[in-house]
Parts: structure tokens; C-alpha cells; sequence
């Protein structure tokens, strides 16, 4: 039995580093930050309140609210639309991302450094400022409608700003990083020598790349396509921005029911629907993942 | 005499440290109010100044947002207003006081509000003080519209097809866009579907507020669109092409600007001082100066010449000035905006 008195056992443990010590910190963040409102939010969407002078005076169960938006085909509509838009972008930012990534296993220290530079430098500026950016670019008197008049291709400016397609485009944009750093950790830990092996059975650069490279990239591609994914589909900033005043997604309805309408119920319910499709999502993710890399991990035992 | 152990001395400095914030601010005693934002709050920010002369230690801060997101902020804050007061339109007093975050100025501390034109005392609904007045018309793009149009339902003439931009209902603006397009063609401002409708024949461009239907404008991907006169002004004397028409029909279309303040305000006695302020006679000459153009609420203050291009000026169009009927409009804010969303977005 340990003789310690029970602070010095205490102390001990905590700047040991065992246990659960070294996460109690962000166990405490994440219940106040996370678990909290998420029990909050839970209430409130399943619930009728009337509020006076800011106060909750009274809430009862309900599933009204759940029942609605359930059956209500905004709700279809715009939940559709967020998933569309959500899987575009994973999808333009992995067919963007890999060749960067590929490009970052066969290339030299300095092919290497920049692909890193550039790959992190648009994250260290704000996402509102590279939104603004595709204003400019993309609007009436932009860079490619100008382009495109000098050219003789179109006589009157597109209208690309306020459609969904500029929504894509701000959402690749902004996202491509967040896909192209999960490939470039999983490329670094690639074995060059498994290419070789490869290419001294015959294989061609195209057939490594699929059989090899491709295979072994996979979990780097399920955790960026998660990671885009889940940021595509719960993003306000862009659509808000590119989209125009009447392209809603489901963030922006959450935000126009709780400002707006204050009608925090609904609000919750919506909250509720997008967290839940989201995981749906990324369960699926995941299994694909897991199935993708099956071989890989019967080959490890 | 008691000497000071470490350990007292540590505990009293963090104490002081921890506390030390709350107590300047205190003594410091700073207002925190919603203004515009923009240009439009230096008329505030002059009041402020001349507050902060007569109280020394009190300064003004003004933060910019849309009035419905105020509103909301207090009420996730369960009443808690992080604001101690607002420059607010009439359908946000109606949905604040729905809301019961707001508490009546006591007009007896605001000795100047007996100068006030009665015809604005209304729009405040018994909970504010009246400081000025703001146009709704039409902002156009010079070069892409050359005849603007004179009344509201002349924007559904062909000429203009494919070129109007509209603001969300989620604003004051965009609120009143919908109650506009039914009374152009004799229906009641409450008749918001109507409105909805007619704006939905128009296809128009959306911007989510009135600031990105103005960004819109300027970069012409709208030529025309309606907008506040005081913005138009602002975007034209930065030397932006555009122009301004008082449409009629109704109309010229006005919203009062009112001072309120949020419940559980501690400085009930300095907001209304600042709201006598701004209704003095060299408030209201300021406020009425270019680029803004303020509308004035006080009798007898001489517009500068440049405000009867944006503001009712000849006797009949001051005779015509109306304003929406917000009472049946406003409380519906939160049904009009899903509509909108089920027509447009839908």
C-alpha cells in the first residue's frame, strides 16, 4: 500500500503525466464549450418556451418542432443543398489535393518546401479576406470577366458572383489546404522503396500510382475528405458572401432562425438535424475508409 | 502594529489584479450603444464627445450591427444586455419590445423633445426619443440606368428587367421592400405574401443586408435597387456614379431613427442626457450636413441644399412623406423572412 499522504499522491500523478491527467484540461474545455450547450440545445429543441424579458419563464416537452422541420420541404431543399455543395467541394478538393501531394512525394527538399509554403500561407489569412478576394476576382468587373471580354470570348460580363457555382469555388478554395495536409502526412511516411519494388515488377509510374501510392494514401484521403466535409457543410462565411441573399444553406437558416425569427426551438431542431446528418456522413466516411484499407491492414499482421 | 505575511500580501494583489477591470470601469463609466457602424455614426460619436465633456471619466462606444442582431444577442444573454442602449428604427422597437428587452425614456429627462415635430413622436411607440429620419428610394447606377424610375411600381416596367437588387426581409430595408411592392399596387402594407410575389416576378439580385446590396450596386452587378438615402449618399460623394430617385407611390417612404435603451441599463441618467443632445439645434445641423443627409426631427432646422436630392424638400412631398405601417408588418419579421426563403430559396 502506498504510504503517501493523499495530496502528494495527487500532485504526483498530475505532473507525472499517467493516467487522465495530461487530457483533464481539455475534458474541462470541451464539457464547458461543447457538451454543455450540446445539453442545452438538446432542451431547447424539444421543448415549447416562451420567453418574457429575455428569461425563459416556462418550457415543456415537445417534438413539435422536430415533427415540422421533418416534413417541412425547406427544410428538404436546403438540407439537400448542403450535402450537394458540402460533397462538391470534398470531391474538387481531393481531385485538387492528391496531384499536390503526389507531387510532394516525388519531388525534391525544395519542390517540398515550397508545396508546404503555399499549401499553409492562405490558412494564415482570415477566410473572410480570401472570400472578399473572389469578389473581386469573380464579380462584374473581375479578373476573369475582363479576361474573358479582352479575349473577345463574351461581350457582357458573366454573372458568376451569387450563384452556387462561386459558392464551390470560395468553399475549394478556402478548404484545400485542410485536404492536402492529411495527404502530405501520409505521403512523408511513404516507403520509396515500395515504388521501386513496384517498378522492378514491371509496373509503370501510372500503375505504381494506382496500385501503390494511391492504396497506401488512403487514410490520408478519409481523414481530409472528413475534415472538408464536415467544414463545407456547417460553413456560413462563403455561402453567406459568394452565394447572394437568397442561396441558404443550413448554417445560415440555423443563424436567420436564432437572430431573426428568435425562434430558438427551431433554431435547436435545425442544429440538431445538420450535427446528425454530419456524423451520418462521416460514418460513411469512415467505413469506406476501413474497407478502402482492408488489404493494407491484413498485410501489417 | 501587524506585520503583512507573504501569503496576505499575494492574496490582496490578486484580488486587486482580478478586480482592478471592473473597478475602472466603473469610475470610467462607458457607454456601450448600437449604432450604424459607418459614417452615419459620427453625429452620435460628436454627442458622445460633448457627454464625455460634461461628465468627465464617461466615453461612448458605438458597435455597428444590424438592430434584430442586438436584440437577439440580449435575449441569448437571458435579458443580460451587453448594450446599454440603440439608435433603433420602428419595426426593431416593435420586435425588441415583444421581446421586452427595452424600457421606456422617460421623456421629463429630455427638456429639448418638446421641439420635436410631433408627426415623428409615433414611430417610437411610446419607448423613445425621436433623433432623425432616414429616406427609402431608389439607388441606380448611372451609366446602366439613364431614366431611374419615379414611382415603385414603375420598377416592374421592362426597361429594368434583369437589373434590380433587392435586400433580405431579415432588415429594416428589406422589411419595407416587401410592404412597398404591395401598397404600389393597392394592396394594405400587410399583405406581405402579395409583396413577396410581386418582388418574385422581378428576379431580382438578393443581398443578404443592405451594406452587400450596396457592394453589389457599386461593382454593377445591379443597376438599381432600393436603399437608404444616407448610404447612397455616403457611396456618392466618395465619387461612385450612382443616383438617387424619391420615388412616390407610396411614398417619399421615411423610417424614424429613435434612441432607446435595453432593461438594466446602470446609466438610464447619461442616455437620456445623450438623447437631449442629439436633439439640440447644433446636433441636428450636424446630422443634416453632407454626405449622410440626415433627416432632422426638430422644427425649424434649414436642410443644406444638397439633402433635396435624397430628402422630402418641396411642400408637397413633405406632405406626402408616410412610413410604412410597421405595427402590422414588423411582428411578423421571422414569418416574412421564411416565406421569402420558401419563394426565393425554396
Amino acid at each position: 500500500m502506498n504510504s503517501k499522504p493523499l495530496h502528494i499522491r495527487l500532485f504526483d500523478e498530475v505532473f507525472s503525466g499517467t493516467g487522465i491527467w495530461p487530457a483533464v484540461p481539455a475534458i474541462i474545455v470541451l464539457t464547458v464549450v461543447a457538451v454543455i450547450p450540446f445539453g442545452v440545445l438538446l432542451s431547447l429543441g424539444f421543448s415549447d418556451i416562451v420567453v418574457s424579458r429575455g428569461v425563459i419563464v416556462s418550457q415543456e416537452l415537445s417534438l413539435r418542432h422536430l415533427a415540422t422541420a421533418l416534413a417541412d420541404p425547406l427544410y428538404h431543399t436546403t438540407f439537400q443543398r448542403s450535402i450537394t455543395l458540402a460533397l462538391t467541394t470534398t470531391f474538387f478538393c481531393t481531385l485538387l489535393g492528391f496531384p499536390v501531394a503526389y507531387l510532394f512525394l516525388i519531388g525534391g527538399p525544395w519542390v517540398r518546401r515550397i508545396i508546404l509554403v503555399l499549401t499553409i500561407a492562405p490558412i494564415l489569412t482570415s477566410g473572410i479576406v480570401r472570400t472578399y478576394a473572389w469578389i473581386v476576382i469573380l464579380g462584374g468587373r473581375g479578373v476573369v470577366n475582363g479576361v474573358l471580354m479582352d479575349l473577345g470570348l463574351i461581350s457582357a460580363p458573366l454573372r458568376i458572383i451569387n450563384t452556387p457555382w462561386a459558392v464551390v469555388i470560395g468553399m475549394v478554395q478556402i478548404h484545400l489546404p485542410i485536404m492536402i495536409l492529411p495527404l502530405i502526412a501520409v505521403m512523408s511516411r511513404h516507403d520509396r522503396r515500395l515504388d521501386e519494388a513496384s517498378a522492378n515488377l514491371g509496373a509503370s509510374r501510372l500503375g505504381t500510382l494506382r496500385h501503390v501510392i494511391l492504396p497506401l494514401s488512403v487514410p490520408g484521403l478519409g481523414t481530409g475528405a472528413s475534415l472538408v466535409f464536415t467544414l463545407s457543410y456547417t460553413t456560413f462565411v462563403v455561402p453567406q458572401l459568394l452565394g447572394g441573399g437568397n442561396y441558404l444553406n443550413a448554417a445560415t437558416m440555423i443563424y436567420e432562425q436564432v437572430v431573426y425569427s428568435l425562434e430558438w426551438s427551431k433554431g435547436a431542431v435545425t442544429a440538431m438535424i445538420l450535427m446528425a446528418t454530419c456524423l451520418i456522413v462521416l460514418a460513411l466516411f469512415a467505413w469506406m475508409t476501413h474497407l478502402a484499407t482492408g488489404w493494407t491492414r491484413v498485410a501489417q499482421r | 502594529m501587524k506585520t503583512l505575511s507573504r501569503r496576505l500580501f499575494l492574496g490582496a494583489a490578486t484580488g486587486a489584479a482580478i478586480a482592478a477591470p471592473s473597478v475602472l470601469r466603473a469610475q470610467a463609466r462607458e457607454l456601450v450603444m448600437i449604432g450604424y457602424g459607418s459614417a452615419q455614426d459620427d453625429p452620435l460619436k460628436r454627442a458622445g464627445a460633448e457627454l464625455a465633456k460634461r461628465h468627465p471619466g464617461v466615453s461612448l462606444r458605438v458597435i455597428g450591427g444590424l438592430s434584430a442582431e442586438a436584440i437577439a444577442q440580449i435575449k441569448a444573454a437571458r435579458g443580460a444586455s451587453p448594450y446599454d442602449f440603440a439608435v433603433m428604427g420602428s419595426p426593431a422597437i416593435i420586435n425588441a419590445v415583444d421581446e421586452g428587452v427595452l424600457e421606456k425614456l422617460d421623456m421629463a429627462k429630455i427638456p429639448n423633445i418638446k421641439n420635436v415635430d410631433e408627426r415623428f413622436i409615433p414611430y417610437a411607440y411610446g419607448m423613445g426619443a425621436p433623433i432623425s429620419y432616414a429616406g427609402i428610394g431608389i439607388a441606380y447606377n448611372k451609366q446602366m440606368v439613364p431614366n431611374p424610375p419615379k414611382t415603385w411600381a414603375d420598377l416592374w416596367k421592362p426597361e429594368y428587367a434583369g437589373k434590380i437588387g433587392v435586400s433580405r426581409p431579415q432588415s429594416n430595408l428589406g422589411l419595407a421592400c416587401v410592404s412597398i411592392a404591395a401598397a404600389a399596387f393597392g394592396k394594405p402594407d400587410s399583405d406581405t405574401d402579395f409583396g413577396l410575389a410581386k418582388w418574385k416576378e422581378l428576379k431580382p439580385l438578393v443581398g443578404r443586408t443592405p451594406g452587400l446590396l450596396q457592394q453589389m450596386l457599386e461593382r454593377g452587378e445591379i443597376g438599381l435597387c432600393p436603399l437608404w438615402h444616407d448610404n447612397t449618399g455616403i457611396a456618392v460623394a466618395s465619387g461612385l456614379p450612382l443616383g438617387y430617385a424619391k420615388v412616390t407611390g407610396p411614398g417619399p417612404l421615411i423610417l424614424p431613427t429613435m434612441i432607446v435603451q435595453f432593461t438594466r441599463t446602470a446609466h438610464s441618467a447619461l442616455i437620456h442626457e445623450f438623447a437631449d443632445i442629439l436633439l439640440t439645434t447644433e446636433s441636428q445641423n450636424f446630422a443634416a450636413q453632407p454626405p449622410y443627409y440626415f433627416g432632422t426631427t426638430v422644427k425649424g432646422i434649414v436642410a443644406p441644399a444638397g439633402a433635396a436630392a435624397y430628402l422630402p424638400s418641396t411642400p408637397e412631398e413633405v406632405a406626402s412623406m408616410v412610413s410604412v405601417d410597421w405595427p402590422k408588418v414588423a411582428p411578423n419579421r421571422g414569418k416574412i423572412v421564411e416565406a421569402f426563403d420558401r419563394m426565393f430559396a425554396g
